[in-house]
């Protein structure tokens, strides 16, 4: 028999869902907004788009996962970070600092931090199309 | 996405989404990136070299004199020099690993050395840095420059190998919450100098010399470790700290200087604490006269061959009416403990019962006699224990094992683990 508390939140784009509280106070910015103000079942609005949120709980309820190993975890990690494009990793990036969970936060900013180490600045510019505008005298300075 | 996974490409995937991630996120990327590959993101185009100029923290250690040395000609003094010069904004964290200036190539006289130290510690500490670490050193010759002393922006400072001479008009300190000495040498000042740090909630001191000449107001102070100290150290400063609840002390000789009348000022101390959470010492106290009422947890290192460190560890046992958790780290053992073993043969080594104890754990325990008979006293004056843990670093012999489990218990809910532990981190989750 369930006795969690549920909660009800509304992404960015108008989607309603209902989350456990455990699950969902892994975000801090979630966990003090409720602290805030008596919830009478109206949905708390939240900053995130739907598509990115479901990865969030995705990973969420992975990680909240009784019994399961380090391995398993490390592996489901790999394979998550994997299947996301780059703009879908930005996007979850964005949404886990605004949600404050430290711990899916770090993992994100690591995936980033892997696709920069060791690469050339050409290279760098490649994967993330960033346009080169500095001129020659620019840089030196 | 196709079934295996591959990933197709997106309409997204076109845009430059990195460079306009917000400017915090990307600040936490690019901190997480050795310095010199952070560097080198500032030539991604115009945008990217003000966030590399503008990164608030700096960690300019020997990984980054390591790489330099690897990859380029370049040397850290110039690397340094560079960034500090290209950099923009505040700087809220600082760290400097100054003792890779030793190796360098340009050969510094130490004078040089030190005024070029200097002017870096000037830059940071009027770009407004909050965490500020140095290592300087090993010759401990760094004297430290002023404008540590009266940097007001100042939260976290760590120091190592420095020579610790606070200007008569100590301005700084205002705001520091930690405070972490390691192998600091401590100068006598011309005229008294007293430190105000009223925000200091942590202060560590390892291995310093000259601490009798420490001074500080710190009435906030809420954990205090002092390891290893040369001298004793005037621990009066730390009386009147009413929020002080974690006192961990270890040093080695003398905590009394014996000059002086007073009876050990640590003592003093204890008493004067009034909500004392958790005592760790190295050493243990003579002959406590007084109970510490707000003691609960106490790990004790303690030397099981002599008379006199296992009578005062009972005497603090013994003292702390409400201790709950207590550690035991076995020091010393010996075979020749007739004395000790009849000491504690005897009731009067311990006559009360320890009713709040809950918890004790026995580390690098070495199945001397002194030990087990220890453990069995424990065990028979523990009415509330609930876990007694004993860990050894050797493999566990089942003849003890018997031993130990055939020791009459006064609590009936008490549990007895007795196992092997490769590092001795003891955890004692509850």
């Amino acid at each position: 028999m369930s006795s969690e508390k549920l909660l009800t939140l509304k992404t960015r784009d108008g989607e309603e869902f209902v989350l456990e509280e455990a699950m969902a106070f892994r975000s801090l910015t979630i966990k003090n907004a409720t602290s805030n103000y008596t919830i009478n079942n109206t949905p708390l609005p939240i900053n995130v788009e739907i598509n990115t949120m479901i990865k969030v709980i995705e990973y969420w309820k992975k990680h909240s996962e009784r019994g399961i190993s380090e391995d398993e975890l490390m592996n489901f990690d790999k394979k998550f970070f994997k299947l996301l494009h780059n703009s879908e990793l930005f996007d979850l990036v964005v949404a886990v600092d605004y949600l404050a969970d430290k711990g899916l936060s770090n993992a994100a900013c690591e995936q980033v931090l892997d696709k920069i180490t060791g690469k050339t600045p050409q290279e760098i510019r490649d994967i993330f199309n960033i346009n080169n505008d500095c001129t020659p005298t620019s840089l030196g300075g | 996405m196709t079934q295996d996974g591959e990933r197709v490409a997106v309409e997204g995937d076109r845009e430059d989404r990195i460079s306009d991630l917000p400017r915090n996120v990307i600040d936490r990327i690019l901190e997480l990136l050795p310095v010199q590959d952070a560097a080198r993101t500032s030539i991604l185009s115009r945008k990217w070299r003000y966030i590399w100029a503008m990164l608030p923290s700096l960690v300019l250690d020997v990984y980054l004199y390591l790489g330099l040395r690897r990859k380029s000609r370049s040397n850290f003094k110039e690397a340094v020099d560079d960034i500090l010069l290209m950099h923009m904004g505040n700087i809220v964290k600082f760290v400097l690993d100054a003792y890779v200036l030793d190796d360098s190539e340009a050969c510094f006289s130490s004078y040089d050395k030190s005024a070029v130290i200097d002017r870096w510690v000037l830059y940071v500490t009027r770009n407004g840095v909050k965490e500020l670490a140095l290592c300087m050193s090993d010759d401990n010759t760094y004297r430290l420059p002023p404008s540590i002393f009266n940097c007001l922006t100042l939260t976290q400072l760590m120091l190592s190998y420095c020579v610790f001479k606070p200007p008569n008009s100590l301005v700084g300190f205002q705001n520091l919450i930690t405070l972490a000495l390691s192998k600091i040498t401590f100068v006598p000042t011309t005229s008294f100098c007293v430190i105000k740090a009223p925000r200091l909630a942590s202060l560590t001191l390892i291995g310093c010399h000259g601490t009798q000449y420490l001074n500080i107001v710190s009435p906030g102070l809420e954990s205090l470790d002092i390891y290893d100290s040369f001298y004793y150290i005037l621990l009066n400063c730390f009386m009147n700290c009413k929020n002080l609840r974690v006192v961990r002390v270890g040093i080695d000789g003398v905590v009394s200087y014996p000059e002086h009348n007073e009876k050990s000022t640590l003592e003093k101390l204890l008493v004067s604490v009034p909500a004392l959470e958790l005592l760790s010492k190295d050493i243990v106290p003579n002959g406590l006269p007084f109970t510490l009422n707000c003691l609960w947890h106490l790990v004790l290192t303690v030397d099981f061959d002599k008379l006199g460190p296992i009578c005062c560890a009972l005497q603090l046992i013994k003292n702390s009416p409400n201790l709950s958790k207590l550690e035991i780290w076995v020091h010393v053992i010996s075979d020749e403990v007739e004395a000790v073993l009849k000491y504690l043969d005897t009731p009067s080594c311990l006559e009360r019962t320890l009713d709040k104890l809950e918890y004790v754990a026995i580390s690098d325990f070495k199945s001397s006699k002194v030990e087990l008979s220890f453990v069995k006293l424990l065990l028979s004056r523990t009415p509330s224990l609930r876990r007694m843990c004993i860990v050894q670093r050797t493999d566990i012999d089942i003849d003890i094992a018997l031993e130990l489990m055939r020791f009459p218990r006064a609590s009936p809910r008490a549990e007895l683990f007795y196992s092997q532990h490769k590092f001795l981190a003891l955890d004692m989750d509850v």
